[in-house]
């Protein structure tokens, strides 16, 4: 199940979310477990509701389990020093600084000279094709350009993890496939320094096209069904046998409760 | 038993004049909003009445209102009332103007799209819409009309003087006397019912105002009690349809062709009228040119000195819990709350009740009482500051603080490139007012009587009370000149910067 050799970036250990309203307890996600290895593309898959986005702000840095623990690099993971940078599922940027401003302010965070600032920027403004559009305000380019924006700014910080939040479902479905396309070029063409990434979604053609290994969530509260491993070379063919059938194997996992 | 009566007439001309304000401040925003011709004289208009400073309005309250009432009770009360409209009216105007000038376009769109009669958008669109603001407003006029209550009930010019049973009569005669106890005791009743106001109307009708702020983040809906006691009254009386019937019948009555041709021509005849006294009023001005004229321009020079420097100190006071409160989400909206509670009943108390003893006691030991002036005026513009930017600072959306974490931007960094830009435009609506309450307040923080003794330090505030007995003309110079001032610092200094803010840092899109 576990590809061997490579070592691992972050570890979940059977964390859960119990968050308490007006005196009544609710249970977010239960005791769930996975884990990311240095060149994966992981995904979380599960239905609205299943804590999907609870687990990846506790990647973050955001909340924090309520039981269990997570680990970076196998000591436990500590908010205020790793980062794992996110890219939201609405685009998020500050509304006045320009797109080069938004993605200098994060190498700013991490104490990235001002030279070097301003060429990692443009590196990878050029490589989400945002090139021409340095200096205009993210209100004035549309929502997929925007979400652009997002990842060049979490790919730009350079970090061996990211996390990505059903980054797809706020775009039409042909952008969400260009951008998906690009996107995966970029990582098998080796172009990035990001080792590995963690993604949620609620896209089973989406989790099998891109990823490694696929844990499968229940509806809330949210407990591991299943986790598929992905042993098809890139790029997949979503109209191969092999693919119909991890994905009618993911259905009806999801599909038994 | 005869300072409760006192508390009761001060409470009752409030009211009064808060209803009237109200009535004068619905239509008159709706009328300047709804036309560009309109909205080019009205708008400045009352920029330049709210700018003009309190004492400008006593020949205006003496002549025509105690005049109106033959000199009798009932003449000063109207003038009381008056000179209390005059320190409540504007915001809540300018609140209206602004609700219907943003007014959502998509919901124009619907409103368009059923083609609903424009009494129909006023009533289920505007006014529901003009809610928010009203409440923030109302609360902020209400503590104007306390702040200036000691120039509303006892006020004169040359040898006129006329005083009625109320809190700030109360007050000026403590201070006058130099009784202190009699003084601390009128401010614990005003405090009181302050306090009562803020914790039982404004309070709750805040948290019901959310209900009718355009989006769709969850909240909790909540109506007051006496919110639901009023529509109940209103429902058994029938209120509503007698309301919009009279509303209605007027607004038909005055679109007739004829009626209109009436109002214009008595408009046009008040408009004579109008200019005829403003004729007489400037061949008095000019008849002859007082002399100390040019006093007055170093006396507002060194005002917008003191104001500056009250400004920067309130920046500091403001700035501070603004940055916290931008940084604890979790906690920071129940702080908020307390805060602005503390705030409704602060900016109340006339700081120029309880200064007066502090700087009789600071002339004496300093030889100067400098520093008090500047801090009443801290006073007096540090919680519009203060409101503002704390409701800015709250309402820094998730994601972005979320997108600060993550990325890991702190310290100077979230300082220059989050928190400062996020308040922006929150803090210049607040600096606005504030100086705006600033200039308001230097009749009463540069000039003040204590136990027969006569505390002032050389300013424009103190030159419009001296001369308001020693020489009206003069006075009215000074306040001409003030207004003209004031209003050319906010066309050419606040007017930009808050464009800026529109333009660069405006709300929404994130």
């Amino acid at each position: 199940m576990v590809s061997g050799r490579k070592s691992c970036i972050l570890r979940a250990e059977n964390i859960s979310k119990v968050v308490e309203e007006k005196g009544k307890k609710f249970v977010i996600f239960d005791s769930v477990s996975f884990e990311i290895r240095e060149g994966e593309i992981v995904s979380i898959l599960g239905p609205t509701g299943s804590g999907k986005t609870s687990i990846l702000n506790m990647v973050v840095g955001l909340e924090k389990p309520t039981a269990g623990e997570i680990f970076y690099r196998g000591e436990p993971l500590d908010s205020e020093k790793h980062i794992v940078p996110l890219i939201p599922q609405q685009p998020i940027s500050l509304p006045w600084l320009t797109v080069q401003g938004n993605i200098e302010v994060v190498l700013e965070a991490k104490g990235i000279p001002l030279r070097q600032r301003i060429r990692t920027a443009l590196k990878y403004i050029d490589l989400m094709g945002l090139d021409s559009f340095e200096d205009t305000y993210p209100r004035e380019l549309t929502l997929a350009m925007r979400q652009r924006l997002s990842f060049a700014r979490a790919l730009s910080v350079e970090e061996e993890l990211i996390a990505m939040d059903d980054p797809f479902t706020t775009l039409d479905s042909l952008t969400a496939e260009d951008l998906r396309e690009e996107f995966l070029r970029l990582w098998l063409e080796k172009q990035l320094v990001v080792k590995s990434i963690l993604l949620t979604t609620t896209n089973v053609e989406e989790a099998v096209y891109f990823s490694d290994r696929v844990y499968v969530l229940s509806r809330r509260p949210g407990r591991l069904l299943d986790i598929v491993d992905v042993n098809m070379p890139h790029p997949r063919d979503k109209d191969s046998k092999e693919f119909a059938d991890i994905m009618d194997h993911i259905y009806s996992v999801l599909l038994s409760l | 038993m005869s300072l409760l009566a006192a508390a009761g007439w001060s409470f009752l001309r409030m009211l009064i004049a808060y209803v009237l304000s109200l009535l004068f401040a619905v239509p008159y925003g709706l009328a300047a909003a709804s036309s560009k011709r309109r909205e080019r004289w009205m708008i400045p208009l009352i920029d330049i009445l709210q700018s003009v400073p309190i004492v400008t309005f006593f020949p205006v309250a003496i002549l025509f209102f105690v005049k109106l009432g033959g000199g009798g009770r009932i003449g000063v009360e109207m003038a009381s009332i008056f000179l209390i409209f005059t320190c409540q009216v504007w915001n809540l105007a300018f609140s209206v103007y602004e609700t219907v000038k943003t007014f959502p376009r998509d919901l124009m769109y619907l409103a368009d799209a059923y083609k609903l009669p424009p009494l129909t958008r006023i009533r289920y669109f505007y006014i529901p819409a003009m809610i928010p603001g009203l409440v923030y407003n109302s609360m902020m006029s209400w503590a104007n009309g306390w702040y200036f209550l000691i120039a509303s009930e006892i006020f004169s010019v040359g040898s006129e003087e006329y005083k009625l049973p109320g809190l700030g009569t109360e007050i000026i005669t403590n201070l006058e006397k130099g009784n202190i106890g009699g003084l601390v005791l009128t401010l614990v009743v005003l405090v009181s019912i302050v306090l009562f106001m803020q914790m039982a109307i404004w309070n709750s009708l805040r948290k019901w105002a959310k209900l009718f702020e355009y989006n769709y983040e969850p909240i909790d809906v909540y109506k007051p009690h006496f919110v639901e006691w009023i529509e109940e009254i209103a429902y058994r009386l029938r209120f509503e349809q007698l309301f919009y019937g009279t509303v209605y019948g007027l607004w038909t009555f005055f679109r007739k062709k004829w009626v209109k041709i009436i109002v214009k021509s008595l408009l046009f005849a008040f408009g004579l009228y109008a200019l005829y006294g403003g004729y007489e009023f400037v061949i008095w001005l000019i008849s002859p040119v007082p002399q100390g004229i040019s006093e007055i321009f170093p006396a507002l020079g060194i005002t917008t000195l003191r104001i500056f420097v009250a400004y920067l100190i309130s920046l500091v006071l403001v700035l501070v819990p603004g940055y916290w409160v931008s940084k604890h989400k979790e906690e920071s909206a129940r702080v908020v709350d307390i805060f602005i509670t503390s705030i409704g009943v602060l900016s109340s108390i006339p700081a120029s009740a309880f200064f007066p003893p502090i700087i009789h006691i600071m002339v004496r030991y300093l030889g100067s009482m400098e520093v008090g002036t500047i801090f009443i005026y801290v006073t007096a513009m540090v919680w519009y500051i203060m409101y503002n930017v704390l409701l800015g600072a709250v309402s820094i959306p998730m994601s972005l603080r979320n997108l600060a974490q993550v990325f890991k931007i702190r310290g100077g960094l979230f300082v220059r490139t989050i928190f400062i830009p996020a308040i922006f435009p929150s803090l210049i609506t607040g600096s606005i007012t504030g100086w705006g309450g600033a200039w308001n307040a230097s009749v009463v923080a540069e000039y003040m009587v204590f136990s027969g003794e006569v505390l002032a330090v050389f300013g424009i505030g103190s030159f419009l009370v001296r001369n308001l007995t020693a020489n009206p003309k003069l006075m009215m110079w000074g306040a001409i000149i003030m207004t003209v001032y004031v209003v050319l610092l906010n066309r050419l200094v606040w007017q930009p910067l808050y464009n800026l803010a529109e333009r660069r840092y405006r709300r929404g899109e994130w």
